[in-house]
């Protein structure tokens, strides 16, 4: 992430047509948000757009909210330096966590009406483990809030030639005018719009590098000059391999069942968009129908980074502060896109950044709110008063967003720091919720001593990857590891706590765990097979896989 | 659509006007969006210059994306017009009263 920061290195020629795309899109960003104040009259409509919007929609928004700039920058870096065998984040990660969401763990989620994610916790667990998970939620989300104003700005920066500080309170203003005036269905709404503005900007841009690099054929066969995992994802997975990602089992459990479930399925960010879904089908499929388009992104984000490889070898290789693998994507837009598509390449970059901090800022709020204030500091107090309060915690977590870009900008490795403290919270986690709803017998201490082991854990795999340099391949991979300790750690102390605690009372896991769901009673009696989650979550984890499989031949 | 609207929504009046579902439909303002996207970058695509089909390798990308955009702010606008949203009723089990009001 701290490459982040060299972006400022990279100037494009941006022509008047090119700016005034950008200045079309700031139009309709506010004029979105101005126009979705009028649906917001309670604190449900501000934090979980009064639980309306269309599946299609809520599908669309909870891949974008992650399809910030920061995974696009991410990716093609990862494709430039590893080539092909940075896809398993997409399909054996994220398809089949996003179809878990949709298909077992979102009847628990929506069907409780819970507002937040921390409020399961609350409600199945105890007062402790919801706030250790609330109070890290609202604590990473604002300072990764800040992150994203910070690589923003640069952006910003580069593109406009402000200065930093100017950059960063623009931004921030933006943002802030939508999220405060329409919420989260303001944030839904441009996160939607960014979505078709970055693929409008990639597609061009990875079919021209393409053609830079000779065409399909050619850029395959100069793949052959690479390591042999650049072209073959699984290559070098094996016990003192060579894949940098990292060893098979570690891909599959570590990377693919606990860090990609982890996040998926229990990130407030994410889930946000789903519990906004108007009904309990369109929560269910939200998550399947973003999967879909989710299984092709890697050719529009991992593909152009590594064609930027083959066309500037350079790539990554020098000193050079511009041509850094982050540069990747912005090095082939100055390369490549004549003037019209660079505009909305542009604009899809800025959007991107502009919607993961609105993603952020918008789930923080509600957990704050409801999770922090209205759960230990203000409690019963009238609809209206949490509305209002919303709204003030919006600009505040704002505030304290460009407060954090300040300093990532003058102390680089903060943002790594951060992030790898959050890694630590976020490592158990999944685990605490699997137990939650699956295993009646499950008791609140349990889930809170359960988290902790988990969370320290994961903090002394970390320490002891420090002491010993050599114990892992790469970050990738202790990544990987980490998680994998830090659910094994949480699943035997909460087993070995259940047995001594007492449970809750089955009259309080109503609608919580497994077997003791509440009957929906909008539910349609028939449902169309293309309606059903099962059946689409099926089909999109087949799609997914089958993805790997002309690898094998090529 | 249909089968996705609840049974008791039938009976109840709507929270709006026709009128105002119209301006919060997305699509709407992505068929806006992208039919001005569009058609700028179909302009410059059609006053393609040499220099820029040498920069793309001979590929007039903007021609391209310009229609590109053009053919999915159709199926937005085509979408919107053949299926209006659903106004949204108000039978006070939408969750509302989750808070301690």
């Amino acid at each position: 992430m701290s490459a982040l920061s060299l972006l400022a290195d990279v100037r494009l020629d941006m022509s008047p047509v090119d700016y005034a795309l950008l200045g079309v899109y700031f139009v309709f960003v506010l004029g979105i948000g101005i126009v979705v104040r009028r649906s917001v009259k309670s604190s449900l409509d501000f934090f979980l757009s009064g639980r309306s919007i269309p599946a299609w929609i809520a599908g669309l928004a909870f891949i974008s909210a992650n399809l910030g700039a920061v995974e696009i920058l991410g990716f093609a870096a990862n494709g430039a330096q590893y080539g092909f065998a940075s896809v398993h984040y997409y399909w054996i990660g994220a398809i089949p966590a996003m179809v878990f969401l949709g298909v077992v763990m979102m009847p628990f989620y929506y069907g409780s009406k819970i507002r937040s994610v921390p409020e399961y916790l609350k409600r199945r667990y105890n007062k402790p483990t919801h706030l250790v998970n609330a109070g890290s939620f609202a604590v990473s989300t604002v300072l990764i809030a800040g992150v994203n104003l910070y690589s923003l700005a640069i952006v910003l920066e580069a593109l406009l030639g402000w200065t930093l500080p100017v950059s960063i309170c623009f931004a921030a203003l933006l943002v802030l005018i939508y999220v405060v005036a329409g919420g989260l269905t303001g944030a839904i709404y441009n996160e939607v719009l960014q979505f078709f503005v970055i693929i409008a900007g990639l597609i061009p841009l990875t079919i021209v590098a393409i053609a830079a690099a000779g065409g399909p054929a050619q850029m395959l066969s100069r793949l052959s000059e690479y390591p042999s995992y650049w072209m073959h994802p699984w290559s070098g997975t094996g016990v003192g391999g060579d894949n940098p990602i990292g060893d098979w089992f570690g891909i599959i459990v570590g990377q693919a069942f606990v860090l990609s479930f982890g996040y998926w399925t229990t990130n407030f960010t994410e889930v946000q968009r789903a519990l906004a879904a108007k009904n309990m089908s369109s929560a269910q499929r939200a998550p399947i129908i973003g999967a879909f388009p989710k299984i092709f992104i890697p050719f529009i984000v991992i593909v152009p980074g590594i064609v930027a490889a083959l066309i500037v070898p350079e790539l990554g290789k020098t000193g050079d502060p511009q041509k850094t693998y982050t540069n990747a994507i912005p090095v082939l837009m100055e390369q490549l896109l004549p003037t019209g598509v660079l505009g909305v390449a542009v604009t899809g970059l800025v959007a991107a950044f502009m919607a993961g901090m609105a993603a952020n800022v918008s789930s923080f709020n509600a957990v704050f709110t409801y999770d922090i204030w209205q759960s230990y500091i203000r409690k019963h107090k009238p609809d209206e008063y949490y509305l209002k309060f919303g709204r003030i915690i919006t600009v505040l977590g704002v505030l304290i967003g460009i407060g954090t870009a300040f300093i990532a900008a003058s102390y680089n490795n903060i943002n790594e720091y951060l992030q790898t403290l959050f890694s630590f919270f976020q490592a158990p986690v999944f685990v605490t919720f699997i137990l939650g709803m699956f295993w009646k017998k499950m008791t609140p201490w349990a889930g809170f001593w359960g988290l902790i082991s988990g969370i320290t854990t994961a903090a002394g795999v970390w320490a002891a990857a420090i002491i010993d340099h050599g114990l892992f391949r790469s970050p990738f991979q202790q990544a990987m590891w980490m998680g994998i300790a830090a659910a094994a750690a949480d699943l035997v102390v909460s087993v070995l706590v259940a047995q001594r605690t007492t449970p809750l009372p089955e009259s309080a896991l109503v609608g919580l765990v497994r077997g003791m769901a509440i009957a929906d009673p909008d539910a349609p009696l028939h449902v169309r097979w293309y309606k059903r989650p099962a059946i689409l979550g099926a089909g999109a984890v087949t799609l997914a896989l089958a993805m790997y499989v002309p690898f094998f031949f090529i | 659509m249909s089968d996705d609207e609840s049974p008791l929504g039938a009976e109840s009046v709507p929270t709006m006007t026709m009128r105002q579902a119209r301006m919060l439909d997305l699509r709407l303002y992505i068929c806006a969006l992208f039919t001005i996207f569009g058609a700028v970058v179909t302009v410059v695509g059609i006053r393609v210059t040499p220099a820029e089909l040498a920069k793309t390798s001979g590929i007039n990308i903007n021609l391209w994306a310009g229609l590109a955009m053009l053919a999915l702010a159709a199926v937005f606008g085509v979408w919107a017009a053949l299926i209006p949203p659903v106004l949204p009723r108000a039978p006070g089990d939408q969750g509302a009263g989750d808070g301690p009001s």
